[in-house]
């Protein structure tokens, strides 16, 4: 489903307007009213209030996806605008998230647009409309399975979906790989902080050693920390605020300010100098 | 901010020094220990984000309350797939 992209600053308005209407009920309550309203009264306005709720509140979600594909080159705009459809399309299928979390749910589907997005901008041969379509099929079963039953699926679920041999579904998935290593050149996906979800032949034939795609994937959650880190310590020790202006801010002595930071310090300490020098 | 509540940087810290022992788990074929490894990061994640209004770091250090909880929940989801692909692959070994 291809839906009308608003701009940001509309989005940001309809955020804006929208949040703290339901503020006490969690995404979760959201849907089961939503699922309730609907099933009541069809598409009423109050069931359009309940999907707006839900945008609003997971816009900031979009955005802090889209800043993890930053890497890819392409402006941050475009990136929250194509996770933005998956957005839309979590709250219009809704009812599909049932036996897993709407943010994992959403968080699924608004990364796989800003992949999508991605590759369809990096493009470079013409891939047959054949290969294309069935390719999509195969998003669309793996989609459809993970809305389902919170995991995605394997081999035997998906042939049997697409009512196809499983060792079709392997040369499939083979040509979807390499469909995806034309699509983008090795650097850029290097780059990407948010590698495709280990593809299910890959998970088979294998000892009980997870796959190399597993260490890459924490290695990544490592560097996301590491840059969340350098972030905090840029703040702490070079903002060019004297520790009495600080102080004023928070509302505690310049003591108890040099005390956090020397803490802090020695916290960072062997991260960021080594143990050796501490 | 309570006693046993880690700070911003305690909690970067603890979380990378699990997540290196976990891949070093990984290593050595022990997936129970790494997914154990895991799920305290997303545990110590989840708590500190309860009471992340209570934390000094933050203010000390001029940075976006909203921007960290952001962060930290993207961090919580690609662990929390991490291991849901993990399980899965545990039960695929289990009936092959």
């Amino acid at each position: 489903m291809r839906c009308v992209i608003l701009p940001l600053e509309v989005q940001e308005g309809v955020a804006e307007a929208n949040t703290g209407r339901f503020g006490n009920l969690s995404n979760e309550q959201l849907i089961e009213l939503l699922r309730h309203v609907s099933e009541k009264n069809g598409d009423s306005a109050y069931a359009s209030h309940l999907r707006e709720e839900l945008i609003a509140r997971n816009i900031g979600l979009v955005k802090s996806i889209a800043v993890s594909f930053i890497n890819s080159g392409e402006p941050l705009d475009d990136l929250v605008q194509a996770g933005y459809i998956g957005l839309l399309n979590a709250v219009a299928n809704f009812d599909l998230a049932r036996s897993v979390r709407f943010s994992t749910y959403a968080s699924y589907l608004i990364k796989g647009e800003i992949r999508h997005y991605i590759r369809d901008k990096h493009s470079t041969i013409r891939i047959p409309q054949w290969v294309q379509a069935m390719g999509q099929q195969l998003k669309d079963v793996e989609e459809g399975f993970f809305q389902e039953n919170g995991r995605p699926p394997r081999m035997g679920e998906i042939a049997e979906r697409m009512g196809l041999a499983e060792k079709q579904v392997i040369e499939l998935l083979r040509g979807r790989r390499a469909m995806s290593y034309v699509s983008i050149d090795e650097d850029r996906r290097d780059q990407d902080p948010h590698p495709p979800a280990p593809d299910v032949a890959s998970m088979y034939g294998q000892g009980m050693k997870p796959p190399s795609d597993i260490h890459m994937r924490i290695a990544v959650t490592i560097e996301k920390l590491e840059q969340m880190q350098q972030q905090v310590i840029k703040g702490l020790f070079y903002q060019g605020k004297t520790q009495a202006e600080i102080g004023k801010e928070l509302n505690i002595s310049q003591r108890q300010v040099s005390r956090m930071k020397e803490e802090a310090l020695r916290e960072v300490k062997g991260e960021v100098l080594g143990d050796n020098n501490g | 901010m309570d006693a046993n509540m880690n700070d911003l940087l305690n909690l970067i810290g603890n979380s990378i020094e699990n997540l290196s022992q976990c891949i070093a788990l990984f290593d050595v074929a022990q997936p129970a220990g790494g997914v154990e490894k895991l799920s305290s990061v997303l545990t110590e994640i989840d708590g500190y984000l309860q009471e992340i209004d209570a934390d000094p770091i933050i203010e000390l250090a001029s940075v976006d309350r909203g921007e960290i909880e952001g962060r930290l929940q993207s961090i919580e989801t690609d662990l929390a797939s991490i291991i849901s692909d993990l399980g899965n692959q545990k039960c695929e070994h289990a009936s092959h």
